[in-house]
């Protein structure tokens, strides 16, 4: 019993984990191309910009924030890097540049948030506008009038961002390694205490001493900082910066957490959940790809996915705070 | 909802999987055709950046010319995201493509896929959408913007007679050559040849429609007496119109009120705007031509031949107006859509 316990308990700690293994068992069986090294290695490559961003888009989600940005983050660091890796010839001067980006975007965010008091729909819906226009400005100044992508990069960069190590994708240890970070930090510290609390209610949390507006303005710093961490690890695996290149990704960031199971009003989820969430819509995409499907008929899928997967972390949540 | 309740939609999204993964194969066109032995030549990889009327246009043209190649098409739609077409590329090498045949979306990161194609010592050939660099690639054929853009401007010139004349200007999307040579075209052949043909406005649409319905609203209420419109995508037409006709300027040519159109791909839109006499002339994509040729060169180098020097083919398109197009109709692809 208790071990069927502990197993329930595990499960419900990453719901998503049944789906993505269901799902990965029908595309093997059934799909050419995907259960091989390659197959498995592209799932892993692709789940990792949106698995970095997911991370942190975790963090605004559990204080039962939002930020909107993560998409224009990701594609104007993508392009600060890229420009910098061209002139410099440097991935550490591209690393440093877009982080740089992350790190104006999020004093931005969590000022006018954490210390104005400002609706975090509201504000970085703005600055969503504000930093995708900046990201085409940069990319149209420095391709002399057209907005568009930036190549040029050193050669490294493509060893870099299509090399697998030890078996899996360079870019996916990165992957790894935030998301790790963030469940230490979440778990083990004084702060990621204070996140949880703050998103079961921010009234409990204010009486109970903690600095609110202080939280909520690391939290959506750190989140633009690793969105630009995601926008460099793009540039780094497609091997160009493109201030399109966040149009699509502000979705699939929020379709990985409400997938994973975090919750939307806040205090309950987790990083790990959301990753998870990523490599699902990673797998089911390139899965019916490879099937041969039109992006149609993947939309309407991934649209399932969301509504199922969502429900189910929602009701094994539930579960999961039953059998504590 | 209960546990019961979830159970029951895991079953039917698993369900779902199952038979989206069984049931998957409309990316894959055997493409056979009489004469033809499909099985024969080998898979080849195609790599699209999206989907739409022009894209499905070529989509069909590039199935013909495989039916009469004799070659099966493995297709993939990256749908405008750079990262999904470097992975489908992957796979469509992983799975054995004897080469790759790429619209891509992003012109600097094709660079990588590119060279993911010669690491498998197979051709890469792009067509329709040029990279930023052609040294990358094996061969590239595509369309020629510039004098297509060129094309238009003289038509607005002499249609311009001399007198002072109003044209709106819309642009495709700037990041890529064919949008930015559309509008250099143009505006250099109206710069050289008639500086009394006014640009009022100059509005880009991402080759959306929505901002040429807004753009014509917008150019027609401050400039009433507008004397000319550009497309440079037969997709912006019905956008266009509908603007036009809201303000009673939708007219065919040679009657008064008329608003002088000239655009550019020869899609289903324009061949009816064609023979409703709505354009005064279109600039057709020679498509069938362009997706044959790109097929071709694949299976010719992939089959040992050298790749052709130089590594580039630009296809000037095709100058139709309603007057010429009983005579042209065969080469207007979208007539035949």
């Amino acid at each position: 019993v208790t071990t069927i316990n502990r197993a329930l308990r595990s499960g419900t700690q990453v719901p998503v984990v049944p789906i993505l293994l269901v799902a990965f068992i029908i595309f093997a069986a059934t799909t050419d191309g995907f259960f091989s090294a390659v197959g498995v290695q592209s799932i892993l490559r692709d789940s990792a910009v949106l698995m970095i961003a997911a991370t942190g888009a975790t963090l605004v989600f559990l204080i039962g924030g939002i930020d909107l940005t993560v998409g224009s983050t990701i594609a104007c660091a993508g392009v600060a890097s890229a420009a910098a890796m061209h002139a410099t010839q440097s991935i550490a001067a591209g690393v440093v540049v877009g982080l740089g980006v992350g790190v104006v975007i999020g004093l931005v965010n969590g000022w006018f948030i954490g210390y104005w008091g400002l609706s975090p729909f509201i504000f970085t819906l703005a600055m969503l506008l504000v930093v995708r226009a900046a990201g085409y400005l940069f990319a149209a100044a420095f391709g002399g009038s057209t907005a568009s992508s930036i190549g040029g990069l050193p050669s490294a960069v493509f060893r870099l961002g299509r090399g697998v190590t030890l078996g899996l994708p360079n870019v996916f240890y990165v992957a790894l390694a935030v998301m790790a970070v963030a469940v230490v930090v979440l778990r083990s510290t004084m702060f990621g205490r204070r996140v949880y609390l703050m998103g079961d209610s921010e009234i409990s949390a204010r009486f109970n001493g903690v600095d609110v507006r202080r939280v909520k303005f690391a939290v959506y710093f750190t989140a633009a900082v690793i969105s630009s961490l995601a926008g460099v690890i793009l540039t780094i695996r497609v091997g160009s910066g493109s201030p399109a290149a966040g149009d699509a990704l502000l979705l699939s960031v929020i379709a990985a957490t409400v997938i994973g199971g975090t919750s939307l009003l806040g205090g309950s989820g987790g990083v790990v959940r959301s990753v998870f969430g990523a490599v699902l819509i990673a797998m089911v995409t390139i899965g019916l790809d490879l099937a041969g499907y039109e992006f149609w008929d993947q939309a309407v899928v991934l649209g399932l996915i969301i509504l199922v997967g969502a429900t189910l972390s929602s009701r094994f949540s539930i579960a999961g705070r039953l059998l504590k | 909802m209960s546990l019961k309740k979830s159970a029951w939609g895991a079953a039917a999204l698993a369900a779902t999987l199952l038979l989206a993964a069984c049931g998957g194969s409309s990316g894959s066109s055997p493409a056979a055709a009489p004469g033809g032995d499909a099985a024969a030549g080998g898979t080849y990889g195609v790599s699209f950046d999206k989907m739409n009327a022009f894209r499905e246009g070529e989509q069909k043209a590039m199935q013909t010319a495989a039916g009469q190649l004799g070659v099966t098409l493995d297709l993939q739609v990256a749908n405008t995201d750079a990262q999904r077409q470097s992975s489908q590329i992957e796979s469509l090498i992983s799975k054995g493509s004897k080469a790759v045949v790429s619209i891509p979306w992003d012109t600097q990161a094709v660079q990588a896929d590119a060279e993911a194609a010669k690491a498998a010592n197979i051709p890469f050939i792009t067509f329709d959408q040029a990279p930023a660099d052609l040294s990358w690639v094996t061969f590239h054929v595509g369309g020629d913007p510039l004098a297509d853009g060129t094309a238009a401007g003289q038509f607005y010139c002499k249609a311009a007679g001399g007198q002072p004349f109003t044209l709106l200007e819309f642009q495709g999307s700037l990041n890529n050559d064919n949008g930015v040579n559309r509008s250099k075209g143009l505006n250099d052949a109206i710069a050289q040849g008639c500086p009394n043909v006014k640009i009022v406005a100059q509005i880009p649409t991402e080759w959306k429609p929505e901002p040429a319905l807004a753009g014509t609203e917008n150019t027609l209420s401050k400039t009433p007496d507008l004397n000319g419109i550009y497309a440079p995508t037969d997709g912006l037409l019905p956008a266009i119109f509908s603007a036009l006709q809201k303000a009673n300027r939708l007219q065919p040519v040679g009657t008064d009120g008329h608003v002088t159109i000239v655009s550019i791909d020869g899609d289903s839109n324009a061949c009816k705007a064609l023979t409703d006499k709505t354009i005064d002339m279109d600039v057709v994509t020679p498509l069938p031509q362009m997706t044959k040729d790109a097929l071709q060169v694949a299976i010719d180098v992939a089959g040992g031949k050298p790749a052709p020097t130089p590594n580039i083919k630009k296809l000037a398109g095709l100058q139709v107006t309603p007057d010429s197009l009983d005579q042209q109709k065969a080469q207007v692809w979208g007539c035949s859509a």
